[in-house]
């Protein structure tokens, strides 16, 4: 035990003797969870309600007629849209330009006789151009299509008011015609906001329930932490490949130490590393940026120490079987930079197609990152995580029986 | 009944896939010795020490340490012996006292003692003054003398030196020359492998001569050197020499061979010294004009030339 105790202290030892590590530790993290915090915060640093979000919608007016201007007026009353209006003859044919070739995401075009087809009761079709590499289009579609269903109402409601009174009284006087409209409009407009038929949305968790992802520093905080958990971990293989070349880790194996022990204590210090810096980036996302963990630390601890677990056996794995510095260098970052990628730790694995959800779940991250989630986003505890917890032991046990095999000492 | 030798290889054979880097090796090493390996590059010297470290299994044969089995009791016999690898084994970026203490603990140097043996033996190899020191901060000497005391500092009973002077300057070979002395002088037997002759020759008391993985003779220097009937040779330049010369020193029952070539003549013969008058007498009344004269001893160039064909030295460029 003091032989497994030492070795472990004497590889702290030799990390915290290089100054730079402690930047590689916990200063990179801390800047990478900033940048992806902002860029998945939509700015201003904190999480996105979907309620203040605004998007742009081109539009082209060629009504001279009074209707257009209402439902322009209505669509800005949402406060979900602003309009950029074209101007000109032309403005029609600008638009389409404007949106195929991607300087706009959507366009509203009005045509010309809107008013008066309307007014005589025709059916009329506004167009609404949209670009297909763009999201917000679908955003705005939402805004649009709930204003015309609105208007819609208000038009069948008045025609049917009319159709009502001609069967009763015969044919209504054009002054008649208009006081049902507006008696309508104003009966719509007042049962508008309290409609007979609603849907009742109950919200569970601590953001969205269904798929919708953590996003800002929510996500960016475990991702990142896990990332650099993963990324040094994978370094620290160096130190395996530098003790074999300064042949400290041969002259080991001359004292009476047990095979057994240096095995072990390269996995622990590892693994106490890892625990120290994901404690440390756990306090930083909460003191700085203001995350929420969650109310379960031991949950917390139990996807952490797992996945902590795995990360040294893949890290003694990957020191063993190297050759050279060169080689572990090369393999711990293509491994954590493509395990990253792919588990979710960049981006959301809720937004990528099933077949890439499914590839994340392959590796380590994309089960950590679903823990993680679940504590963080959904205010779950221990007993939710555990099937990812015991997921990633399996890892950490398969890593480290590949390594005890391939460990050697030159 | 009598004393187990500290070192006993009997038979010993190590083979890596198909080449054989150990050949059916046998020696002894008494307590109190300096033993030398003597050999070439690749002769098998570090692949026995390695066996004998407990580093790699033989393939047969038997080595014991302190009358333990390295292949049984590897742990009891790892725990006797100090291992000087031929690479600086430190950890660069530490201290000297915290290379040292890390080394004593792995080897089970209780606690309570640890500060004051690291103090005693940075004394004994003249580094208590860069105790603090990082270990990349030493000259290579200084290295190798921190390298030696990781190697004693649980106080073995035996010490492995592999090769300990590669690539270091007169002086710092001198002086682990000497501490190896000394620290033999205390008691301490020592293992000692190296490819430098002279080395052997100042050191050992006994050495094995290894080639091609096989031991191809045992002894001491004396011993050695008579096994093969070796010579003095006697050495003389002188202008006015010719072949005629050398068949005058032929005929002498005392010479075994004489030689002439480019103004130098060679003569051998088991007491050259005492025939140095003789020579330098004959030659002077023959006309020639002598320029030096000076006579070898035989050593272990000469055994090993003898017993291989091939010289230690040029094996060693």
């Amino acid at each position: 035990m003091r032989s497994v105790l030492s070795i472990t202290w004497l590889n702290m030892r030799l990390l915290a003797a290089d100054r730079s590590a402690f930047f590689w530790l916990l200063g990179m993290p801390v800047a990478f969870t900033f940048v992806f915090g902002i860029a998945f915060s939509g700015g201003g640093g904190g999480d996105v309600d979907p309620d203040e979000i605004r998007y742009a919608l081109t539009v082209a007016d060629l009504d001279p007629g009074p209707l257009s201007d209402e439902l322009l007026e209505r669509i800005e009353e949402t406060d979900e849209i602003d309009l950029l209006m074209l101007e000109g003859p032309d403005a029609g044919e600008e638009a389409r330009r404007l949106v195929d070739e991607g300087e706009r995401s959507s366009a509203l075009v009005i045509p010309p006789d809107f008013s008066a087809r309307l007014a005589s009761g025709e059916r009329v079709a506004l167009l609404f151009h949209r670009n297909p590499d763009r999201t917000n289009p679908q955003a705005t579609r939402r805004t649009l299509d709930r204003i015309v269903a609105r208007l819609n109402v208000e038009a069948l409601a008045a025609e049917g008011a009319t159709e009502a009174y001609s069967l009763l009284w015969g044919d209504p006087t054009p002054g008649t015609v208009r006081r049902l409209s507006v008696g309508v409009e104003q009966f719509v407009r007042e049962s508008w906001e309290t409609p007979p038929l609603t849907v009742s949305v109950e919200r569970l968790g601590r953001s969205e329930p269904s798929d919708v992802p953590a996003m800002g520093f929510q996500h960016s905080s475990p991702a990142i932490a896990l990332m650099y958990v993963l990324l040094n971990g994978l370094m620290f293989s160096i130190m395996l490949v530098e003790e074999r070349r300064f042949r400290t880790l041969n002259r080991l194996f001359t004292a009476p130490v047990r095979r057994a022990s240096v095995i072990t204590a390269n996995f622990l210090w590892r693994f106490v590393v890892a625990m120290f810096q994901a404690s440390v980036l756990v306090v930083i996302g909460a003191l700085v940026f203001g995350v929420d963990w969650g109310g379960s630390p031991g949950g917390l601890v139990a996807v952490f120490a797992a996945f902590g677990a795995a990360v040294s056996g893949l890290s003694v794995l990957l020191g063993s079987v190297a050759r050279t510095t060169r080689q572990a260098q090369s393999a711990a970052l293509v491994l954590a930079l493509s395990m990253s990628a792919l588990g979710g730790l960049w981006w959301p694995l809720e937004i990528t197609p099933r077949a890439y959800q499914i590839a994340g779940h392959v590796v380590p991250t994309g089960w950590a990152m679903d823990a993680m989630h679940a504590l963080v986003s959904r205010g779950h505890g221990l007993p939710e995580v555990l099937p990812e917890v015991w997921t990633l032991l399996a890892f950490a046990a398969a890593f480290s029986v590949a390594a005890t095999l391939a460990f050697r000492s030159e | 009944m009598a004393r187990e030798p500290v070192i006993l290889v009997r038979d010993l054979v190590k083979r890596f896939d198909s080449m054989t880097a150990v050949d059916h090796v046998s020696f002894e090493v008494e307590r109190g010795e300096i033993f030398g390996l003597l050999g070439p590059n690749g002769a098998g010297k570090t692949t026995t020490i390695s066996v004998l470290s407990c580093l790699t299994p033989p393939t047969s044969g038997e080595a014991r340490v302190c009358g333990m089995d390295v292949t049984k009791d590897s742990l009891g016999a790892r725990s006797r012996i100090g291992v000087v690898p031929q690479e600086v084994a430190l950890y660069p970026s530490l201290s000297a006292r915290e290379n040292l203490a890390f080394w004593g603990r792995m080897y089970g140097v209780p606690e309570r003692e640890l500060r004051e043996r690291i103090d005693g033996i940075l004394e004994t190899v003249q580094l208590a003054s860069r105790a603090s020191d990082r270990i990349d901060t030493f000259s290579g000497g200084m290295k190798r003398r921190v390298n030696i005391a990781a190697g004693l500092l649980h106080r073995p009973d035996v010490l492995f030196l592999d090769e300990p002077t590669v690539g270091i300057d007169p002086q710092t070979r001198r002086n682990i020359l000497e501490l190896v002395l000394s620290l033999n002088a205390d008691g301490l037997t020592v293992l000692y492998t190296t490819h430098y002759l002279e080395e052997a020759e100042f050191l050992c008391q006994r050495i094995g001569i290894m080639d091609e993985g096989r031991m191809i003779a045992v002894g001491t220097r004396r011993e050695l050197t008579e096994s093969i009937g070796a010579t003095q040779v006697i050495r003389v330049v002188a202008d006015g020499l010719d072949a005629d010369a050398a068949t005058w020193f032929k005929d002498s029952p005392d010479i075994d061979e004489a030689s002439v070539i480019e103004g130098k003549i060679s003569i051998h013969a088991r007491v050259g010294a005492n025939l140095l008058p003789t020579v330098v007498s004959r030659l002077s009344s023959s006309g020639a004009s002598i320029h030096s004269v000076e006579v070898d001893d035989p050593n272990l160039e000469s055994v090993f030339l003898h017993l291989t064909g091939k010289s230690l030295r040029e094996n060693d460029q």
